[in-house]
């Protein structure tokens, strides 16, 4: 952001009582004051770095993500809880197939090794859960960055040229916003996932970048709709004005004094919509129609473990947990950020 | 003012021939989904499936199928959900006869969660907003956020688990057999299903309800009131809440438009027999003139719903008037 | 949101027919008195719940789901032969005389039938002062042939009745061999002996559909697409509000019955006119029952528990149940575990490289962790570990302890599936491990729900020191099936096909699994056995040549007696250790629970499913 348009923006963002700082300096303040949004940022934080790191966890622990181990089910097929869960002492010993716990009546097993327990068909949950927070986060950062190019580009169009490329973006995005959109998603997702070909001819095939592309696909209009406001009341200031007086492009307009001058409450939104979006794909993995079995994510693990908050919490609470978590982690940093860039609204 | 009414039904209309035809398209040419090949069954001859597209009318051109479906939206006696056309591919039953034995359901679903909401949301963004920075802001808040941040599904499972498994307090899932609405009500078979769907929203309500009132006390208008000597109850109550709650009729209208196109996850979730609960059964199953019943029954209500806030809006203030 | 285990063991069989089966069935007409006992457990309300609707809405031209039958069988529709709704051992898997009045004669060339009806048995509301009568059975039947309503059924079963295809193809107004001398005669002519042909006439679509004025197709008359919700009862129950039927006005403006809402809910009342007296198969104990349509699985086995319902018809008892009920001594007597005559299993397909080597199918036998597939299944209750193909209730229990495969605690052996895959063309070295890239990213379609995407990924487990891996596509049921039967589809194999019987006979897995008759676009033969070159080429495929079954299947259709077990189970040892198309891996069991309000249960082996007839509720 050059200097010469830091009067404006602090004009319009942040009112009146700060003066000779740069806005990012204010901002910055502002959000370092908040502890909820610091405690959330740096939840963020830690979950990106598990994320990253996850095979490094999975070496040490000495289970894959996808690594199948039978020997942690019981010979009912049910999945084996923490080592440290408090499972009721073994009533009675059965031994029978290829496992050799012993079990109580109603009781679980504790198998030694797995930190969070046992998931599916034997397989490391708290490996699954780091696994699947890349999920979470990939679907976080493609789904809203593809959300945010369509609708950071459509809404400077809108605002910047009005007219009628103002009414055709407006109206396409009032379009997409009164389409039934989790109805198509879920329509959109068995048509490409459901089948062995994936659509448009195998380009598209069922797995993750398909879930992404669905929800960004969906996701634009919230962005293009806020940018074109702010865009429309930036139109008229004094540094477009200058620098169209200077001859520039529009293009040179957009992009180097429009474009920055929205990135703060583009910051916002977008972290705001990207809590909305993980829940997306949880929902959708919930609903059958999410990630195939072989990449890990929260929603498919919370939609397999049903009720199994009736032998087996742990596979309830944990990805339940990392999911709450993780949106709640945006959600505060979205909250400081919108603080700190409208101290109007501040607690 | 007619000549915006007008426009805005056009508009209505567009958006229904643009979903009837998105959904067409993703529906119809689903690789997998030939519905010719899954109503004959397993055992079968060339010319079973043959005789099957027949009935199906799939053996006609593309747009000629999509004339057919089309026809079917148009809402006119005879025409509209035609069930000749509108009718189930699996066990046959009229799409128009489900949808309003279904109706009621989500109907009910979608207005008692709105008033739970309302009632949570609406008090709590207040006593926050007034009370800033206090315990009860603080309280309040983490409410809202911990409410923005729960997975539905989530949710409902944990409730269901608690209040009817363990506590046995709430009833079982599902609606009785020829149990009317009303009795529902009255079994409580609605109060998890409510509580689950009005969870997030009264957080989403009541952090907007706080940001919109703290805006608003900033304004001109609240100033002169006090400048008036006005007491500050009377101005927050009179004059702050009015404009703060504005957004909240526009949201509302909005939601509740959303979510008598089904709440897919809450009604699969409680077996309630509503338009999401069997939106999802027919997707799954690839059933086309259902899934196309639904969208269009979805789309209706949100543009319906989006039409009324905004002629609302352009009565109340001719500036929002779109040119 | 899951489907029932049993929604796929149904069996489809072509338009072949199996020769005449005799010594198995058709015994003199046994009357099991359940009169005594009956006293003590008659009344009360069954609550029943299902986690989806019927697939055609009652219709019984087109109903082709074993639920359903069950309910045909049970309560509503009475057939000219029957089964008494009990296990195998009980005499479950015979049929006996039930609107017939005794055995039907047949001709000594085997081609004419005679069935003779019992007197005095008159159909339920509305019709309750109507008799059955042989036309009724013959408006069925012409009804079974009509490509209006016969939608999903199963007519080509009755191909073999001489001008039934004239009729369904719209060339004669009347089948021509079906005649009624007097209404209780009842005349079926065949183009060919058929000796099971009393079991195709233990099947609803043959239920007698009442007259109703001059219409051809009786109270049927108009309702092509919806005559189960007009459904006329001859069993011990009928629709609630049967009564209320009013078959007089145009067909689109009469109501439907009250007692079955789609999609939301079944209620079935007693039958005023149903009488004992003529009915020796149906205890029919409860006075009225009551299903639930819609739910989640493991909400509803709650339900059971905490005895808000007494039965879920069409769910998959979840792993904790079965461990609750087979663990606590008070649950025990409210678990009923029977075997369910299917197999489930995972084919290949012997077009697509590496499986059109043996080598490659035998190597993944061994391979292959049964106990694990199983042990997510549920474990031992779930089913007995399968080692060849054919239930051995059809092979007269020949093979019962044949496993070609078998591995130490059935879990697999590695070291035996390298050595099986050192003698592959696809391992070039000579270690046991695949080095061809056909061994790479083998597309294998399974179903999305619980437990088989956990199984795929066992199966993927126990690929990999093959040198084997796998490209899992998990899809929704009715969609896996068709992928799986789509010879173009390309697919290598499917991982989450089951197989059930539709009557005691072996031809109705080897037909329909393994004969050429079975290719796409007919029926289930998913491993491609059979299919000439052409064929091959015409799907996409450059392997030119698969093994045929063709002529053991024709031998064991002819066989008869002890014979024909024999021949279906050498043909069983032939796939077993020559083709090798499968991995069979379980013979399935139907676990079911039941609330503490149950007193009485008794397995149907027709269905696969509980006896809805017999199980008894208290506070009756």
């Amino acid at each position: 952001m050059t200097e010469d348009t830091s009067a404006a923006e602090i004009d319009l963002q942040v009112g009146k009582d700060v003066i000779g700082r740069s806005p990012w300096e204010i901002f910055w303040r502002q959000f370092r004051r908040d502890r909820w949004a610091l405690a959330g940022g740096i939840m963020v934080i830690i979950m990106i770095i598990l994320a990253i790191t996850a095979p490094l966890f999975a070496k040490a622990v000495g289970h894959g993500p996808n690594e199948v181990n039978l020997k942690a089910l019981d010979q009912f097929g049910l999945q084996g809880a923490p080592f440290w869960w408090p499972c009721p002492p073994a009533q009675e010993v059965v031994f029978t197939g290829g496992t050799a716990e012993s079990l109580g009546q109603s009781g679980c097993t504790a198998v030694p090794g797995y930190w969070l327990g046992v998931e599916g068909p034997g397989r490391d949950q708290f490996i699954r859960i780091l696994y699947g927070a890349r999920t979470s986060l990939f679907i976080a950062f493609f789904a809203t960055g593809l959300a945010l190019i369509i609708g950071v580009i459509l809404g400077i169009m809108a605002g910047f040229f009005r007219g009628k490329v103002d009414t055709a973006i407006s109206r396409a995005t009032d379009v997409v916003l009164s389409l039934p959109i989790l109805l198509l998603a879920l329509g959109l997702a068995a048509a490409c996932g459901a089948t062995a070909e994936g659509c448009l001819g195998g380009l598209i095939q069922p797995g993750l970048i398909l879930v992404g592309l669905i929800i960004g696909l969906f996701s634009w209009p919230y962005i293009s709709r806020i940018i074109r406001g702010q865009v429309l009341s930036m139109r008229e200031k004094e540094f477009v004005e200058a620098s169209r007086s200077l001859g520039s492009s529009d293009w040179r307009i957009m992009s180097k004094e429009i474009l920055p001058n929205v990135a703060a409450p583009l910051i916002v939104y977008t972290t705001l919509i990207i809590p909305s979006n993980i829940l997306f794909e949880a929902g959708l993995s919930f609903l059958g129609v999410g990630v195939p079995d072989s990449t890990a994510s929260w929603g498919a693990m919370l939609s397999a473990s049903g009720s199994a908050f009736t032998y087996a919490p742990w596979l309830m609470i944990f990805p339940g947990l990392a999911l709450f978590m993780t949106t709640l982690a945006f959600n505060l940093v979205g909250d400081g950020l919108r603080d700190a860039l409208d101290p109007r609204t501040q607690g | 003012m007619g000549r915006y009414l007008v426009r805005r039904v056009l508009f209505l209309v567009l958006v229904l021939f643009i979903v009837s035809l998105l959904t067409f398209l993703i529906f119809v040419k689903l690789p997998a989904g030939d519905p010719a090949r899954r109503a004959v069954g397993r055992s079968t001859t060339p010319q079973q499936i043959e005789a099957a597209r027949v009935a199906f009318g799939l053996d006609k051109p593309l747009y000629v199928q999509y004339g057919r479906f089309a026809r079917g939206l148009v809402p006119i006696p005879g025409w509209f959900l035609d069930e000749k056309v509108y009718y189930s591919y699996a066990n046959f039953v009229s799409v128009k006869e489900e949808l309003f034995r279904r109706l009621p359901v989500t109907i009910t679903l979608a207005v008692g969660a709105a008033f739970i909401w309302l009632a949570m949301g609406i008090p709590i963004g207040i006593i926050s907003a007034v009370k800033r920075g206090s315990f009860w802001d603080r309280a309040g808040m983490l409410f809202a956020l911990v409410g923005v941040s729960m997975p539905v599904f989530w949710l409902g499972q944990l409730l269901l688990y608690a209040f009817w498994f363990k506590l046995r307090w709430a009833p079982k899932s599902g609606l009785e057999i020829n149990a009317t609405i009303w009795e529902s009500i009255a079994q409580g078979k609605f109060i998890l299903p409510w509580i689950t769907l009005a969870f997030t929203s009264a957080a989403f309500y009541a952090r907007m309800v706080r940001g919109n009132l703290i805006e608003t006390m900033g304004d001109d208008y609240i100033r002169t009131a006090r400048a008036k000597g006005l007491s500050e109850r009377r101005v927050i109550y009179k004059h702050g809440l009015r404009g703060a709650l504005t957004p909240v009729v526009t949201m509302l209208g909005l939601d509740i438009g959303a979510l008598l196109g089904g709440a897919f996850i809450t009604e699969t979730l409680f077996a309630m027999p509503g338009i999401g609960q069997w939106a999802v059964q027919a997707i799954a199953t690839n059933d086309f003139p259902i899934v196309m019943g639904v969208t269009i029954v979805g789309a209706l209500f949100i543009a319906a719903a989006n039409l009324v806030v905004d002629v609302t809006y352009a009565f109340l203030d001719p500036r929002v008037r779109y040119t | 949101m899951k489907r029932s285990l049993r929604f796929i063991a149904f069996v489809a069989v072509l338009g072949i027919v199996a020769a005449a089966c005799g010594g198995n069935g058709s015994t003199s007409s046994s009357s099991t008195d359940t009169g005594s006992s009956s006293a003590d457990l008659s009344g009360g309300t069954l609550k029943m719940a299902m986690l989806a609707d019927v697939t055609a809405a009652f219709d019984p031209q087109k109903e082709y789901y074993s639920v359903t039958w069950e309910y045909y069988r049970c309560c509503l529709l009475r057939t000219l032969m029957s089964y008494k709704g009990v296990p195998t051992a009980e005499g479950g898997a015979e049929i006996f005389p039930d609107l017939a009045a005794s055995e039907p004669e047949v001709s000594a060339d085997g081609l004419t039938w005679t069935f003779t009806l019992k007197q005095g048995v008159n159909y339920g509301d509305p019709f309750g002062d109507v008799s059955v009568t042989a036309g009724d059975f013959i408006r069925a039947l012409e009804r079974t042939a009509d490509p209006a309503a016969n939608t999903g059924g199963y007519s080509f079963y009755y191909s073999v009745i001489k001008g039934f295809d004239d009729y369904a193809g719209g060339k004669a107004d009347t089948i021509s061999g079906l005649s009624a001398p007097d209404d209780s005669t009842l005349v079926i002519e065949l183009t060919e002996p058929t000796g099971d042909l009393g079991y195709r006439f233990a099947m609803a679509t043959t239920a007698p559909i009442p007259p109703s004025g001059d219409a051809k197709y009786g109270a049927a008359e108009g309702h092509d697409r919806n005559y189960g919700r007009f459904l006329v009862a001859t069993g011990p129950y009928q629709f609630q509000g049967a009564a209320d039927l009013d078959f007089t006005g145009p067909a689109k403006d009469q109501t439907p019955v009250a007692g079955y809402v789609p999609g939301r809910s079944i209620v079935l009342e007693r039958n005023p006119q149903w009488d004992a007296a003529t009915d020796d198969l149906r205890p029919a104990y409860p006075d009225a029952i009551e299903v639930t349509i819609g739910g989640d699985n493991n909400d509803l086995y709650n339900q059971v528990s905490s005895g808000d319902i007494d039965f879920v018809v069409d769910g998959a008892v979840p792993p904790n149940k079965i461990k609750e009920y087979t663990t606590d001594p008070d649950l025990q007597n409210r678990l009923n575990v029977y075997p369910s005559d299917a197999v489930r299993y995972v084919s290949f397909n012997l077009a697509v490289p590496p499986f059109d080597d043996v080598h490659v199918r035998k190597a993944i036998n061994w391979a292959l962790d049964k106990q694990g597939f199983r042990q997510v299944r549920g474990g031992e209750t779930t089913g007995q570990i399968a080692g060849h193909i054919w239930v051995n209730s059809l092979e007269n229990n020949l093979l019962s302890d044949y496993n070609p495969y078998a591995t130490p605690n059935d879990s697999g052996d590695q070291q035996q599936a390298m050595d099986e895959m050192k003698q592959s063309k696809y391992d070039k070295n000579g270690d046991g491990v695949c080095d061809d890239p056909a061994c790479e990213n083998i597309l294998t379609i399974t179903d999305r729900e619980d437990p088989y995407p956990d199984q795929a990924a066992i199966l993927k487990d126990n690929l990999s020191p093959l040198g084997i891996t796998l490209d899992v596509k998990e899809l929704e049921r009715g969609t896996m099936y068709n992928k799986c039967n789509d010879a173009n589809s390309q697919h290598a194999m499917c991982a989450g096909p089951a197989w059930g019987k539709d009557y005691a006979d072996g031809y109705t897995f080897g037909g329909p699994l393994f004969d050429s008759s079975g290719l796409w676009e007919s029926c289930c033969n998913y491993s491609l056995l059979g299919a000439t070159a052409d064929q091959l080429s015409g799907w996409g495929y450059d392997v030119t040549s698969v093994p045929t079954v063709d002529a053991k299947v024709d031998e064991c259709s002819a066989a008869q007696g002890d014979a024909r077990f024999q021949c279906w189970a050498d043909l069983d040892k032939q796939l077993m250790e020559e083709v090798v198309p499968w991995v069979p891996y379980l013979f399935d069991n139907s676990v079911d629970i039941l609330s503490p309000n149950v007193t009485n249960y008794s397995f149907d082996q027709f269905a696969g499913l509980a006896a809805f007839d017999h199980m008894a509720v208290t506070g009756g």
